[in-house]
């Protein structure tokens, strides 16, 4: 695939992660200004590379929603939940193509009539919205002195309040039709037709679109003047279309409130008053006689230049007089008079100042548009490469621990013991950079919990508004870091788990004001570093379980039977939720309620060799805890030994280590038993679960490893405890796979393969 | 003729009627970054529009003194041109 394609399908998915988050951000707090400003950004410059492939559709309806949210960013328009919908819909439908793009390199058969429907219906909410009152200012005008400054110029302004010599000055504000130049309608020659027209300004309908989208025949400009004819006159100008055209009159003060101090002298370019002062200091310098004639002729030179070029020549002959009078003074006194004079006093440039930031602020052009973003200092890496440069590292560990064998041969088979030292002294150092390059690359593959929890503000706003609930949802400790295995297997438990807290767990808000609780459920997601393990916790404030009804439900279901119905202790009962085949909502759904999700989300957890857990105060809300490991990578497993073979079992199975006596041991029929701690403990041989033969009995104690699994305690007998060491557990592969019962296989240091059980599995 | 392309100037002669503003649209597309008008008698509403939105530099000042006066404060406006400030923008941007 062409380079700059796969460049834009993966800087496109982040710019649309990025708008998603804003645009909801957008909806919580309207007002959000780095929101919309950013999410307007995003869709720009997604629009804007989009161009550089053949993609129009694409671009078509990118363009439609940076219309919406220019018009939103400029407070034009108000972004109704609607909106969101649509526009979230835009950016799925965006999502889908790249996706496309992303295999076939082409956009689907039925892109551009999706996007035809899209554009549509995005534009429609354009138009229908508030946005034309305001875009169309001739609609309401409610304060139209106080556009006049973006529509003119100032100093047309002044030229025009001059003009009106204290009489009412007409505003004309003329929008035509957007078809107008098909009925052979000029729109600028009608207005500057205008009679007495004193100033002209223009504003567009709707924002320009890009060059390439321009179409010339449709007139997007409308016309503002400031005229002193009198009413009639103008509307006989305009007698064809008095539909497109709004006469007001405005009171000179009005005017003279956008100007102020405009009349107090002239309206000057910068360069031209900065030139005409330099000529009043360089006239207050004292100056030898013999010189005065030359000076005061050479400023006065400049100044009717300077003058002359800021279009002021009727000025020149002040100018010119107050030289000759300098002249005939022998005095500089007139000529700098004279010029003080053409210049605004400074009060008045001070006020002009703060007047014209306060309208570059009020005016829509972006704060923060020209801020350069900051290169990004992250590499795209393909987690193919990261992959295999674990699994190099693995390798390296496993030769690395060949060393310490190699060692012991130098020792005992060729009897160097210095030889063998060294080798040690040289394991130490390797051992030492394996283990920091391990980390190294453990913590390249380590990702922020937010990468999965990023998706749920949208996920529960659209769940929300389906279910007619209402829902607040609090995300904490997002940067809280896994490994990305541990990270991606994560996300469907954790739907699972929010669809249900929204689905069963929070009421409706008449359901939630008649308990007493704010009509807006609250549900967290908590994410947090315990040790090696990542604890996330989804909680919700919503009705909670009741223990009495999952009891009866499982046993219904024959989950239960009726001794253990008895026996059942509430928090115990809560876990039933997690068994297969218990769902305990009413009705089906199509949000959850099937049957399946609580034993699907455990399966799904424990594979990642976490564990679920979950509490629950009726009427008060549920917690759903998840533990994971901060990386699946390396596992530490305990090996045994069972006659000359050898055996790993997963560290976190194992509860503790015993030796039990022979005679301790009580046989039960066919089965064995043994007391630990004043608790029976069945006692199973690992030989006759993996079908070997069984061992000679030989000594007085057995070595039991006492796990617990499924939930039960189980003693596991042995022949011998080995070590516990951290492993790459490496799944079984091709014809290996189908055997049942372990876990995958680990190479240890003397080039020996160690097989790890799959306990659960066995037991 | 009445819109004309000379390199990457744009030259605009007489009477710049509304069937023009094609091929002016054509040739600012096409990169033309200049604009001449020092000829123009008579610009329609449709090559204004074109002028205004794409901001494109003009040069000379037009024979017609009403062309003059009213529409080029408006044309060389650097006030009235921050307000379509997004739409002129480059197509995309590249990462410093």
């Amino acid at each position: 695939m062409n380079e700059l394609l796969i460049q834009f399908v993966a800087e496109a998915g982040d710019l649309l992660r990025e708008a998603g988050e804003d645009l909801l951000a957008l909806e919580r707090a309207p007002d959000n200004e780095e929101a919309i400003n950013r999410l307007f950004r995003s869709v720009h410059t997604l629009k804007g590379s989009s161009g550089l492939f053949d993609v129009p559709p694409l671009t078509r309806i990118l363009h439609a929603a940076e219309d919406i949210f220019q018009a939103v960013r400029e407070h034009k328009l108000a972004l109704t939940p609607e909106m969101v919908d649509l526009t979230l819909k835009t950016l799925d439908q965006v999502g889908q193509w790249i996706e496309h793009l992303d295999q076939t390199e082409t956009l689907p058969a039925d892109a551009a009539s999706i996007a035809t429907d899209l554009v549509a219906e995005l534009r429609g909410h354009f138009k229908k919205g508030p946005v034309e009152a305001l875009v169309n200012p001739f609609g309401s005008m409610t304060n139209p002195a106080g556009s006049l400054d973006r529509w003119f110029g100032k100093g047309a302004i002044a030229d025009a309040v001059k003009a009106a010599r204290d009489e009412a000055i007409t505003l004309v504000s003329y929008l035509p039709e957007e078809g107008c130049f098909f009925k052979g309608e000029d729109p600028l020659h009608l207005a500057m037709q205008i009679p007495q027209l004193q100033a002209l300004g223009v504003e567009e309908r709707s924002p320009w679109p890009a060059l390439y989208d321009l179409n010339p025949f449709n007139c997007n400009v409308g016309f503002h003047a400031l005229s002193t004819a009198n009413r009639p006159e103008l509307e006989t100008l305009f007698r064809y279309v008095p539909a497109q055209v709004t006469i007001t009159e405005l009171p000179a003060s009005a005017l003279a409130d956008s100007v102020p101090h405009a009349s107090s002298g002239l309206m000057l370019p910068a360069v031209v008053e900065a030139l005409l002062r330099e000529q009043i200091n360089l006239l207050e310098l004292d100056a030898p006689a013999e010189e005065l004639a030359g000076r005061v002729s050479s400023a006065a030179r400049v100044a009717v230049k300077a003058l002359r070029f800021a279009g002021h020549s009727e000025e020149v002959a002040t100018l010119e007089s107050a030289q000759a009078d300098s002249l005939a003074a022998g005095s500089t006194v007139r000529l700098r008079g004279a010029i003080a004079d053409l210049l605004r006093p400074e009060v008045a440039s001070a006020s002009i100042i703060p007047d014209q930031a306060a309208s570059e602020q009020a005016g829509p052009s972006a704060p923060n548009e020209t801020t350069e973003r900051a290169p990004p200092r992250t590499l795209r890496v393909d987690q193919q490469k990261v992959d295999s440069l674990m699994n190099l590292i693995g390798e390296l560990v496993v030769a690395k621990n060949s060393l310490p064998f190699l060692a012991r041969r130098a020792e005992q088979q060729f009897g160097s013991r210095e030889l063998g030292r060294e080798i040690k002294d040289q394991y130490g150092v390797i051992d030492r950079i394996a283990q920091e390059l391990q980390g190294a690359v453990m913590a390249i593959r380590m990702m922020p919990v937010g990468q999965v929890f990023q998706r749920f503000p949208r996920l529960v706003r659209d769940l929300a508004r389906k279910l007619g609930k209402q829902v607040d949802l609090v995300i904490e400790g997002e940067d809280t870091e896994a490994d990305k295995n541990v990270i991606e297997s994560l996300f469907d438990p954790l739907l699972h788990m929010v669809r249900n807290s929204l689905d069963h767990g929070v009421e409706s808000p008449e359901q939630r004001a008649a308990c007493g609780k704010s009509a807006a459920a609250k549900v967290k997601l908590l994410a947090r570093r315990d040790g090696d393990q990542v604890v996330i916790e989804v909680v919700d404030d919503g009705r909670g379980i009741d223990p009495e009804i999952i009891k009866r439900k499982a046993y219904e279901r024959g989950l239960i039977d009726e001794a253990r119905l008895a026996a059942i202790t509430d928090d115990e009962a809560t876990m039933l939720v997690f068994a297969a085949g218990f769902s305990t909502a009413e009705s089906i759904s199509d949000v959850s309620g099937r049957g399946v999700g609580m034993d699907v989300v455990r399966n799904a957890v424990e594979k990642a060799g976490g564990r679920i857990m979950m509490t629950s105060v009726k009427g008060a809300g549920t917690t759903v805890r998840i533990e994971l490991p901060l990386s699946m990578a390396v596992s530490r497993v305990m090996t045994v030994a069972l006659g000359k073979n050898l055996f790993g079992v997963p560290m976190d199975l194992i509860d503790g280590i015993v030796k039990v006596p022979r005679s301790d041991v009580v046989r039960i029929k066919a089965a064995e038993a043994f007391v630990l701690r004043d608790r029976v403990v069945p006692l199973v041989r690992l030989t006759r679960l993996l079908d070997m033969p069984d061992e000679a009995d030989a000594g007085e104690e057995i070595a039991v490893l006492v796990v617990r699994v499924n939930g039960q305690t189980v003693g596991l007998g042995i022949s011998a405890f080995g070590e516990g060491m951290e492993v790459i557990l490496k799944p079984l592969e091709g014809m290996l796979a189908k055997i049942a019962g372990y876990a995958g296989t680990a190479l240890l240091g003397d080039g020996r393969v160690l097989l790890v059980l799959d306990l659960k599995e066995l037991i | 003729m009445t819109v004309r392309r000379l390199g990457d100037t744009i030259f605009l002669e007489g009477v710049c009627a509304v069937e023009d503003a094609e091929i002016l649209l054509q040739y600012l597309q096409a990169g033309a970054d200049l604009v001449d008008w020092a000829d123009c008698t008579h610009l329609h509403a449709a090559c204004f529009q074109l002028l205004l939105s794409t901001r494109v530099p003009l040069s000379g000042t037009p024979a017609n003194p009403e062309l003059a006066r009213w529409l080029a404060p408006i044309l060389h406006s650097p006030e009235l041109s921050v307000q379509d400030g997004t739409a002129a923008e480059a197509l995309f941007e590249l990462e410093p």
